[in-house]
């Protein structure tokens, strides 16, 4: 089956000027992301991820490279043409207890956006009765619409953030972490409700996590990040089953697993910690980790290597049995 | 093996003017020398709270220990004064806060802050020179170089800092070392190298350990026993193998197992428990987890029920009542 990318990025950089010099948040990430499917983005705190979210949803503006939305270089828009396709693109933020206002009721903060993009031509009865339905959808109850956050707990908040989310119909939604400031058993009905969202409306999601076991169950391909680089791409049962890349291999086996059987496995840690992202050199990233590393990996990084199937890897021994 | 700390029937409240929590309510579980036991649950559930009961951190104002008793090495850690708490602290029980980013004075070096305890403890044992000796083993312990003992905290990275932080808690080789949600705030990567660096000193020294966590994958690694709380309560408590490999189960229990995305099980959707956990200040009565449960019977809304054990397994619900007499 050929799957038409919603969303790409075509050697994106984003480059942060910093009294050391330059920190290379995002550098040179070719992404792309399919219509209808999920692109779970993965990787340590300060690698990159959050930056490359708000970087395709010009929330930020990128230093090179392009995002293409259904084809259009959306990195050329001027201002009034980007107001248009932001009603396309949307975000679900980490934190739901800042990213929505306090002094809002639960309705005007989901219909915000609405009367702001003046839908329904604007008419307040229509955008309140969508803002109903909207509520309904997410699964809350008709009864808090007139509540303010704080009578609300973390889950319902973060619905809240998913109802604004979808209130202008978009195609395709960024959700950074939306899953980590809540507890286990609201997380899981996050999880449940952001898949049946995807499946009944046909969502694409851009998945921005630090959990690996998460990532696995929302997405259908997942993409590691290191130090701004993209440093694998795959299928998920691809990745979890053949990891190529030394990074990820270490990134897997460093979930602790919630299962006896895996007790007595012996883990082989990372050493060290990640290096800084200020100029830094050229060549692998990884390399001062890795117990594999040579003198070829302090070498420019070319293209990333492409084991056909979707799956490429962006590391110079990849192809070697390590 | 000898029994190291016993709590039994622990209850903890916070009582201000316009409510009272019941953070607490009657928690019993023992811990013998050289094991590890793990307290999971959600946040909310009196993990924490229990953490600051033993070492006797509650705010003084408003936590109030209502009944219950801390048995620690044959002495009831209630009924000692300040004075006596001040010994224990750091030198016989230490803890390892969740935070390291704000466990840390910003303003001292982390060699000091790591000879504080063993200054405090000293009662003129050890010479300068041999205190000084002790810091930089301590923190060539946890992995780092002695010559960074000089540092400010802002010099390390979030796992450096943990590595401070678990250096003060070991410092005087504490006989119980209560580590509350140690790595929630590092990285997976981080995570690992934290978590295999205290088993190894587990092993190592033969303390005690009780780690608090809401990470059922940590517990598999690194605990022998298992307490799972629910709203102020344990539920259910018994070996690793009993929660993780037995068939008999507390509902929550169950229920938590289900709402975490395993990386190991390729399950389509996962199975969240309904609704939330019960406000502290209003519990409902008989079960606190009935509102919740899927097999809620009329008894479970009106009886709280009672703890039923088999072979040092015990399950806190009307369901398994049947079972222990049959």
């Amino acid at each position: 089956m050929e799957r038409i990318p919603l969303v790409e990025t075509r050697h994106l950089k984003k480059y942060f000027d910093v009294a050391a010099g330059k920190l290379h948040a995002v550098d040179d990430v070719s992404i792309q992301i399919y219509e209808g499917q999920t692109l779970g983005v993965v990787g340590e705190s300060g690698c990159g991820k959050s930056t490359l979210g708000r970087t395709i949803l010009r929330l930020l503006e990128a230093t090179d490279g392009e995002v293409l939305f259904e084809g259009q270089n959306i990195l050329k828009y001027n201002k009034a043409e980007m107001r248009g396709m932001r009603r396309k693109m949307q975000m679900i933020f980490q934190d739901p207890y800042s990213s929505i206002n306090p002094r809002l009721t639960v309705e005007d903060i989901i219909a915000e956006y609405m009367i702001v993009n003046k839908s329904f031509g604007g008419n307040r009865r229509e955008i309140y009765q969508r803002t109903a339905e909207l509520m309904d959808i997410v699964g809350l109850a008709k009864r808090l619409a007139r509540a303010y956050p704080h009578e609300l707990d973390g889950g319902r908040r973060q619905r809240i953030g998913i109802a604004r989310a979808l209130s202008l119909s978009p195609k395709f939604i960024v959700c950074d972490e939306p899953v980590s400031a809540l507890d286990v058993s609201i997380q899981a009905q996050i999880l449940n409700l952001l898949m049946d969202l995807q499946k009944e409306m046909g969502l694409t999601y851009m998945f921005i996590t630090h959990n690996l076991s998460v990532v696995k169950h929302i997405s259908t391909d997942i993409a590691v990040m290191y130090l701004g680089q993209c440093v694998e791409r795959a299928p998920y049962q691809e990745l979890f089953a053949n990891p190529r890349h030394p990074y990820t291999k270490k990134l897997l086996s460093a979930i602790p697993v919630p299962d006896l059987s895996m007790r007595n496995k012996q883990i082989q840690p990372i050493r060290g910690e990640v290096t800084s992202p200020i100029n830094p050199k050229p060549g692998c990233r990884f390399m001062s980790r890795c117990e594999f590393a040579c003198e070829k990996c302090a070498e420019p990084l070319g293209e990333p290597t492409d084991f056909g199937n979707h799956h490429t890897c962006l590391c110079v021994r990849c192809r070697e049995d390590l | 093996m000898s029994e190291l700390l016993h709590v039994k029937d622990l209850v903890v409240k916070y009582k201000t003017d316009l409510e009272t929590v019941s953070a607490v309510n009657g928690i019993s579980f023992s811990l013998n020398k050289g094991e590890t036991i793990g307290l999971v649950g959600e946040t909310g559930a009196g993990k924490t709270t229990t953490a600051m009961t033993l070492l006797r951190l509650l705010p003084e104002r408003t936590g109030k220990i209502e009944r219950g008793e801390i048995i620690f090495n044959g002495e009831n850690l209630l009924e000692a004064d300040k004075k006596r708490m001040r010994e224990i602290r750091g030198e016989k029980i230490a803890m390892i806060f969740q935070d390291p980013m704000t466990a840390l004075d910003p303003v001292m070096v982390v060699g000091d802050q790591i000879k504080e305890a063993l200054v405090f403890h000293n009662r003129g044992k050890l010479t300068n020179e041999q205190i000084d000796a002790r810091v930089e083993e301590v923190l060539e312990l946890v992995g780092i170089p002695a010559s960074r003992k000089n540092d400010y905290p802002h010099q390390f990275s979030g796992g450096m800092k943990q590595r401070v932080v678990i250096a003060i808690a070991l410092v005087c080789e504490p006989d119980l070392l209560i580590a509350d949600e140690p790595t929630t705030a590092l990285d997976v990567t981080i995570q690992a190298q934290v978590l295999i660096m205290m088993k190894e000193l587990r092993d190592r020294l033969g303390t005690s350990m009780i780690m608090i966590t809401h990470d059922l994958g940590i517990v598999a690694q690194v605990c022998d026993k298992v307490a799972v709380m629910y709203a102020g309560e344990i539920v259910e408590q018994g070996t690793l193998e009993d929660i993780f490999a037995g068939d008999r189960h507390h509902p929550y229990t169950v229920g938590l197992f289900g709402a975490i995305p395993n990386i190991n099980d390729d399950a389509e959707r996962l199975n969240p428990i309904d609704g939330l956990m019960p406000d502290p200040t209003n519990l409902p009565t008989g079960c606190s987890f009935s509102p919740r449960c899927p097999h809620c019977t009329e008894r479970c809304t009106l009886e709280h029920p009672a703890v039923h054990t088999v072979n040092g397994h015990s399950i806190s619900c009307h369901l398994f009542e049947k079972e222990v007499e049959g």
